[in-house]
């Protein structure tokens, strides 16, 4: 059973219903209880429009106009929310048992962190009592005992972020909408957050969704990742899946660290790649590169697919123009008529600048390289 | 720029600005031919009689008594009433809200007093407030509130709205929960500062109430000054120290106000 799902989310910037005018179409994804699952792009896609839709802030478009919309909000929503199996897009935020951590975190300046921590419990017509003793709980819990009193100017940035997160756990909400929980954060403090959500929504068999922008933060501790790019889902899948098969050249570029992009056209008799800016690829694996119906592709290759060889003519071959060092990889940036290309080397080898050097694709392992049709189809399969 | 600089600049700044002030002051205090002789001299002898002059006239305390209610009750009222429209204005989307703003604003100040006062005072006259402070008010509050509101809509943009999202998604929804456990607390100084923006303009005012006002005992303050200019002969003794006393309460205003952080006051740090 799916705790959350969403299906056909469209979300417009006003209640006029065209093309020009959405932010996100399509959305469809579903969500069990324990999961973390992510919502990633690069920003101003539309993410927080969609944690705005599940929390209820936007409206869904109604048949009759309905001009006095509180927030100063134009967005409107089509589609529909199910929590556990009940349709939730036309009621209240109130009722639908969400905590809800925006972006910034937004704690209240003038309570200490004892009441923002309490605060949703006083909508809840508890006694003075029980909302301390919940309190002091969630305190320990969080190790924030020892600034109960304290107001947020005068706490850390990753003391506030534990303070917005307790005050959207404290009421034991179905489903956590966190956005963006970890930006504007040293990175000492990133790491803490999201093991702890997880280890939470174990115990509570809640789901949570979470808004990032950062690949490496999402690979780690997600269930499950929703990439969108340009209103639609790119791909969606467990972080791994994506990291080995991602689908559009966009996810490759944004998460699956794939660097170099080949457009050329495929030649199915021969196998070969014919490129303009970089002349014949031979394709020395078969797989799945015959499923694209189109002959125009794009060829993504790892950098670590590639090997730097000395001048040889019947190589491409190219001057290296940049170089640098990463945990025992040396990155060469290599210029092959005005196209660059990043290759990884083991660190024993070296070359210099502005010297001419060959091209060899080794890969022929699973995961190396990768075929796109050059046109993404606007419906991208889930 | 350089300390030293922006210090000098800064200290004649303040000269200029304090010197008219304590003149007044002083000069209201001193004896009015000795004043008429020399009126920058600082070597004559101070005393209160013009004060006295002033406090034992007729209409003195009564009229007093008029600026000081209208200016606090045209405050309060006007705080109480855009308090609702500017939050309003602030949060909910509605058709023609740019357009409305603009016109509140402009058809009060784009149109000088002398023609909006035969309105006024016909509409004033037909219910039978003419000649009171209640009808003095009345003008005062239409005049200040588009101003206000204006300024009310600049306070509650600043308050972002996530806070209240944050509200309403914890079932605290309710508009009296809402209003003084979220919004009210952050907005404090700010409506500090509009109370006392609405007191002054209010205290000053002297067009509305000197039109108004036929009648002296239903005077203010502004309108007694006003009064002592008649006649070939000004008593400048008095009228200066008639002034000092009306400077008192708007510089005690300045100075309680210098305590307030009136950067929160047109801040915003929603993100749109």
């Amino acid at each position: 059973m799916n705790l959350l799902e969403i299906n056909n989310l469209k979300i417009f910037r006003s209640d006029i219903l065209t093309e020009q005018n959405s932010i996100v179409e399509n959305i469809t994804f579903s969500v069990r209880p324990g999961e973390l699952f992510g919502i990633l792009g690069p920003n101003g896609i539309g993410k927080s429009s969609i944690a705005n839709c599940i929390c209820g802030f936007i409206p869904p478009l109604r048949s009759s106009k309905n001009y006095f919309t509180w927030g100063n909000e134009q967005r409107r929503m089509t589609g529909e929310i199910f929590k556990n199996g009940v349709e939730i897009s036309n009621s209240e935020p109130s009722n639908r048992n969400i905590g809800y951590v925006p972006q910034n975190l937004f704690l209240y300046p003038h309570m200490t962190v004892f009441e923002n921590i309490t605060f949703p419990l006083y909508g809840k017509n508890l006694k003075q009592v029980e909302i301390n003793k919940i309190g002091e709980k969630i305190l320990r819990e969080f190790d924030l005992s020892e600034i109960k009193f304290a107001y947020p100017r005068q706490i850390s940035g990753g003391q506030k972020q534990k303070v917005a997160v307790a005050r959207a756990i404290i009421k034991d909400p179905e489903i956590l909408v966190l956005d963006e929980p970890n930006a504007n954060l040293d990175p000492i403090y990133k790491s803490e957050l999201l093991p702890f959500i997880k280890k939470f929504l174990r115990s509570q068999n809640s789901c949570a969704i979470v808004i990032t922008h950062d690949p490496l933060e999402a690979s780690k501790y997600f269930d499950k990742i929703m990439i969108i790019n340009d209103k639609i889902i790119h791909q969606l899948d467990s972080p791994n899946n994506i990291y080995n098969t991602p689908k559009t050249p966009f996810v490759a570029k944004f998460f699956s660290n794939i660097e170099n992009f080949i457009e050329g056209t495929y030649n199915s008799d021969s196998n070969l790649i014919q490129s303009d800016s970089l002349g014949t690829i031979i394709i020395e694996d078969e797989t799945n590169i015959s499923t694209y119906s189109r002959p125009d592709i794009i060829c993504g290759i790892r950098s670590e697919s590639l090997k730097i060889i000395d001048l040889n003519k019947n190589f491409i071959s190219g001057k290296i123009i940049d170089e640098f060092q990463l945990s025992g990889t040396n990155f060469y940036r290599i210029q092959i008529n005005k196209k660059n290309i990043m290759v990884a080397t083991s660190r024993n080898k070296r070359y210099k600048i502005n010297q001419d050097v060959s091209l060899k694709i080794t890969g022929i392992r699973d995961h190396d390289y990768y075929f796109f049709s050059n046109k993404i189809t606007h419906k991208v399969s889930k | 720029m350089k300390l030293w600089v922006r210090k000098i600049l800064a200290i004649s700044f303040a000269i200029i600005i304090i010197t008219p002030l304590i003149w007044v002051v002083i000069s209201g205090l001193r004896d009015v031919s000795s004043l008429l002789n020399n009126p920058f001299s600082l070597d004559s002898d101070l005393s209160f009689e013009n004060l006295k002059v002033v406090i034992n006239l007729p209409d003195f305390s009564i009229n007093l008594i008029n600026s000081i209610l209208l200016a606090i009750l045209s405050s309060i009222i006007v705080i109480i009433l855009i308090t609702p429209i500017s939050y309003t204005f602030s949060r909910y989307n509605f058709p023609y809200k740019k357009y409305i703003t603009t016109i509140s604003l402009f058809s009060t100040y784009l149109l000088a007093p002398p023609v909006l006062i035969f309105p006024y005072f016909k509409i004033l006259s037909q219910f039978g407030i003419i000649n009171s402070i209640l009808g003095i008010l009345i003008t005062h509050i239409a005049f200040s509130l588009p101003f206000a509101l204006s300024i009310g809509k600049i306070i509650y943009d600043s308050v972002p709205i996530e806070m209240e999202k944050i509200a309403i998604i914890n079932n605290v929804n309710t508009a009296r929960h809402l209003f003084f456990k979220i919004i009210f607390p952050n907005i404090k100084l700010q409506y500090i500062g509009l109370f006392i923006l609405i007191f002054a303009i209010s205290w000053k005012e002297f067009f509305y109430a000197f039109i108004i006002s036929t009648d002296s005992k239903s005077g203010t303050l502004p309108v007694l000054l006003g009064t002592m200019y008649s006649g070939e002969y000004n008593h400048w003794g008095v009228i200066l120290a008639c002034s000092s006393l009306m400077i008192l309460p708007a510089l005690f205003l300045l100075i309680l106000s210098s305590r307030i952080k009136f950067q929160y006051f047109l801040s915003s740090t929603s993100k749109e």
